[in-house]
């Protein structure tokens, strides 16, 4: 088994950590042998005559035996390598001799806790990487040419889908790539170990690396350009740290990209291979950093395209919905408490008045496309900053006029939309009316003005004129929000409590920004806490939509005990499992729902690992 | 798939050979000679410098390269040989060799003489024992050492008994291209075809005769990597040591044409060794066999593109004091090399294990 566990997994990166506290990512200084901060790596070589370990002290050898050292024992965190390595043309039957007698090797071997294989993707095959994964190893060690010396192409097409293959408590390293920029690539893919060649090779070159970009310089000498490139890919690293654990590290991506065209090829062909599409759900949906959202990649950012894609399979308008108002965006949020979304409040009500539940609010903005009034306090909608000068790309308006047609199309085919934006949306509403049938009240700059306003009044209350409400609620006041809470449960189990007709025995404690509590028949039903959208379910909703949730986790045992679900205590969850995301804990044969809780981890690296915190419980059902 | 046979790579070896023995010429007489700067014992036992003259004699070259497993896998030398030399050409070796030496400077000049012929002096389909015998007797009076080379199969007492009717055992040095002491790298990366046992056994029987050994070892053979191969280097020198060798000659690999070596350095899979790599065993292999064994190093196209090689800046420097080093025995001549690449060429020799065999060639542009 492998020392790592998962302490948190960001989109496809994640951080590993030992029990003594060694965590991932670790950067290697290739100088002295290979070491990090904590770890002192040893080469060994399974030889048929036991182990030979290559020893970066070679010239230091104290006495005559040390010249042909062979140890009874494999130290921790050794890396084995095979014999010998015939990569060539023509030779592919002795490198697969050399790759079994490899394995067979590792076989007789009597392995320490903590050591690494090697694994080649351009000569090797899944059932050889299997193999080496049976063995437990702690590292996987991936033969690569060097990021900035082959095609991004080439280079994504082996790495990729073996990085998705490997169990993520799995530390993987790709020796050789770590440059300013390509390091935060390879963390963001899912790589645990850099280290830092890059640094000597470029100014073997007579290179220096500075901001990430690359010049040729001859004024210094070599000694110099390597201590300075070293202290570039150094900060660089530290800044990847800073930016992992405050998952920034797409925006970091995306700044660094500008500054390198073979950069630049990578993260666009990320975003071309769908790689982000494949790896989703590993993305986060419970996150409270801010991000920020500047230029046309981050209608690619991770988070964003896993919210439109939550949003588009998952949620739905209420029934009774008659009427769609498209809102512009506002810099507080969530949007309906900023003054503007205030005012437009005020003329929804003007308009229409007893009828106000049969109208939706839906906010229109970049990158996340539209964001239903019910979503707004949800990650990333309440988490985001984007400049705001009123003109967009060509591609903004394409992705987001897309989305909004598709989300209409989706859900509101039947419904009336108006869209009360000023002509700053005019290209997105354009792009999306093609598609999709929406009347448009254009608002010139402004649709704040009392004029626009009264306008949008006279507006909802004509259209509204030949609509009734069917259903009278008992208490009005609280509908607003029942349809949130619906709504969140809806997009986090892609099931609906069907709540507005249980309205009449619904109550609701507490008003935000403190957590909500609906209680249904004075029992503890949905908390909602509107500082992060987060919704959890009680014993009588969990005992409603267990059958039907795409959250689950099926548990090895019959009963939950602790605080926590450990890996060895799964035995199969779902892959639509975030990390972040309410789970529902059912026994091995989904029989019997066990309680519910929160995922630190996806399903899919749940379904890939038996160690470590997958899930917090919250609560048990006996 | 299982893969009985781990000498699947020799086919390609063949392959290559056979193409190569195409560029070869029918018959030529050309004898190949330089001179060379070496260390001499003299009678207190310390090493004094002096010149030595090689010949490479026009023999038909190593039978081991023409046979079915396509010879040793960074072997070009044949190439210098012709394929069917006539029996006047191999008769006039003696007369000739000798008129070359006296041409050259003769006895003032030289103190040693070695005969190469690209295979084995002692193997009798390359040179008849007539002509074996009277090339050593030409020399055998105006030298003090003679060093020849063979393979280990051609070290047994009726081979030895013949030459040593004309030469004695103290004036002869056989050489033997071991290459590695590991079994293992030698059969399926050398295929040098000898064993470490044989290697032992022809070691014991020249010692037995009182002759004087020299042991070759290969540093960097294809799919090793830089730190693999210099581990390598020091355990087979190791090895050479126990057994109590004479001479240790560390051969860094060139590029040699039409070799499995360059078809994976024109596929960017190779790179012949660092100089450092060359430096730092040598300097290891030194410290290790104090005086008791000599060690001799000098790289054969040190500084280009095929040949060991640093960043270009320093390598005239380094081979130059490797010269120097091998002629005197003096370890102070290797002390305080410095030059910028060497944080680099560390880097590389700890990285390039895990990445070999994939475009690591190319550190310098």
């Amino acid at each position: 088994m492998s020392v790592f566990d998962i302490k948190s997994e960001i989109g496809m990166s994640r951080i590993l950590i030992t029990k003594e506290g060694i965590s991932t990512p670790l950067l290697v200084k290739t100088q002295n042998g290979l070491e990090s901060e904590n770890i002192k790596f040893h080469q060994i070589i399974l030889s048929d005559r036991g182990y030979l370990p290559l020893s970066s002290k070679l010239f230091d050898m104290s006495n005559n035996e040390d010249y042909d050292l062979i140890l009874d024992k494999i130290p921790e965190w050794s890396i084995l390598t095979p014999r010998l390595y015939p990569a060539g043309k023509n030779l592919e039957q002795s490198l697969t001799y050399e790759l079994n007698l490899y394995l067979e090797r590792i076989s007789k071997s009597d392995l320490p806790n903590a050591f690494g294989l090697i694994y080649d993707p351009l000569n090797s095959n899944f059932d050889y990487l299997t193999k080496l994964i049976e063995f437990n190893p702690s590292i996987i060690v991936l033969r690569s040419s060097y990021m900035d010396a082959i095609s991004p192409r080439a280079f994504l097409e082996r790495i990729i889908p073996v990085i998705n293959f490997i169990p993520p408590n799995i530390a993987i390293y790709v020796p050789g790539s770590g440059g300013v920029g390509y390091q935060t690539v390879l963390i963001g893919l899912g790589v645990s170990i850099v280290d830092d060649s890059f640094a000597y090779r470029l100014a073997a070159n007579n290179k220096i690396l500075y901001d990430g970009m690359i010049t040729k310089i001859k004024e210094n000498s070599i000694s110099e350009l390597v201590a300075y490139n070293l202290n570039e890919v150094y900060e660089d690293f530290k800044k990847l740290n800073y930016a992992l654990s405050s998952n920034n590290l797409w925006s970091k991506m995306f700044k660094d990209m500008h500054v390198s065209p073979k950069l630049a090829t990578y993260v666009k062909l990320i975003f071309d291979k769908k790689l982000i599409e494949i790896n989703i759900a590993k993305f986060p949906t419970n996150k409270n950093n801010i991000l920020k959202f500047i230029g046309d990649e981050s209608l690619y950012h991770p988070d964003v395209l896993h919210y439109q894609k939550r949003l588009i399979e998952r949620y739905n308008e209420e029934e009774e919905t008659k009427l769609i108002i498209l809102l512009p965006c506002s810099a507080k949020k969530p949007y309906q408490f900023s003054r503007s979304h205030q005012d437009f409040e005020k003329a929804i009500k003007n308009g229409s008045r007893y009828k106000r539940q049969l109208v939706s609010v839906w906010s229109l903005t970049s990158p996340l496309g539209v964001v239903p009034q019910n979503l707004e306090t949800i990650y990333p909608a309440m988490n985001y900053d984007i400049p705001v000068t009123g003109n967009w790309s060509s591609e903004e308006i394409k992705k987001t006029g897309s989305l909004l047609s598709n989300l209409i199309k989706k859900t509101a085919s039947k419904i009336k939309v108006i869209a009360h934006v000023s002509k700053d949306y005019s290209l997105m509403i354009n792009y999306a009316s093609k598609l999709v049938d929406i009347e448009i009240n254009w608002c010139d700059d402004a649709p704040r003005t009392q004029d626009a306003l009264n306008k949008l009044s006279k507006r909802i209350e004509e259209y509204l004129s030949d609509h009734e409400p069917n259903i009278r609620y008992s208490n009005k006041k609280i509908i607003r929000r029942v349809k949130t809470i619906n709504s969140l449960v809806e997009y986090t189990h892609d099931v609906s409590l069907d709540l507005l007709s249980k309205e009449a025995n619904l109550r609701i404690i507490g008003r935000p920004p403190r957590p909500v509590s609906l209680q249904l028949s004075k029992q503890n039903y949905v908390t909602w806490d509107s500082l992060n959208g987060k919704v959890t379910l009680h014993k009588l909703a969990i005992n409603e939509i267990y059958a039907k949730t795409k959250n689950w986790i099926l548990v090895n045992t019959d009963e939950l005990k602790g605080s926590n679900l450990f890996g060895i205590g799964v035995h199969d969850a779902s892959t639509e499992i975030s990390p972040g995301d309410e789970v529902i804990f059912f026994n091995k044969d989904k029989s019997k729902v066990l309680g519910n809780g929160f995922s630190k981890i996806s399903g899919i690296s749940m379904k890939q690992i038996s160690s470590g915190i997958v899930a917090s419980i919250k609560n048990k059902i006996k | 798939m299982e893969i009985i046979n781990d000498r699947i790579f020799t086919t390609e070896l063949l392959k290559l050979r056979i193409e190569s023995n195409k560029l070869r010429s029918e018959s030529h007489d050309h004898i190949i000679n330089w001179v060379d700067n070496s260390p001499f014992k003299n009678s207190k036992g310390t090493i004094v410098p002096g010149k030595s003259l090689t010949f490479v004699l026009p023999t038909k070259g190593c039978k081991y390269a023409m046979a079915k497993h396509g010879g040793c896998s960074m072997c070009t030398l044949p190439m210098d040989n012709p394929l069917n030399p006539s029996s006047q050409i191999i008769d006039s070796l003696p007369e000739r060799t000798l008129e070359i030496f006296n041409k050259k400077g003769g006895v003032e000049e030289f103190r040693g003489v070695k005969f190469y012929t690209s295979g084995s002096f002692l193997d009798r389909w390359e040179l008849n024992e007539d002509v074996r015998k009277n090339i050593l007797r030409k020399f055998v009076d105006i030298v003090d050492e003679i060093t020849i080379e063979t393979r280990c199969e051609f070290v047994n007492s009726k081979n030895l008994d013949d030459i040593l009717k004309v030469v004695p055992a103290k004036k002869l040095i056989v050489a033997i291209g071991q290459e590695t002491t590991d079994d293992e790298i030698n059969r399926r990366s050398v295929n040098k075809g000898h064993k470490y046992l044989q290697f032992k056994r022809a070691v014991n029987i020249l010692k037995s005769y009182g002759i004087r050994t020299k042991g070759y070892i290969l540093l960097k053979s294809i799919f090793m990597s830089e730190l693999s191969s210099i581990d390598d280097a020091l355990r087979t020198a190791k090895h050479m040591y126990d057994l109590k060798v004479d001479y240790i000659s560390i051969n860094p690999c060139y590029i040699g044409k039409k070799t499995l070596m360059e078809q994976l350095f024109k596929q960017k899979t190779y790179r012949s060794p660092w100089l450092w790599s060359v430096y730092y065993t040598t300097v290891s292999i030194k410290k290790l066999v104090q005086s008791e064994t000599i060690v001799i190093c000098d790289p054969v196209a040190a500084g280009s593109e095929r040949g060991p090689r640093n960043c270009g800046i320093c390598d005239k420097e380094v081979k130059q004091q490797l010269k120097e080093f091998s002629s005197t025995q003096d370890l102070d001549n290797l002390i305080g090399l410095e030059c910028d690449c060497y944080d680099v060429y560390n880097s590389v020799l700890n990285t390039e294990h895990l990445s070999n065999g994939m475009g690591m060639t190319n550190i310098y542009e």
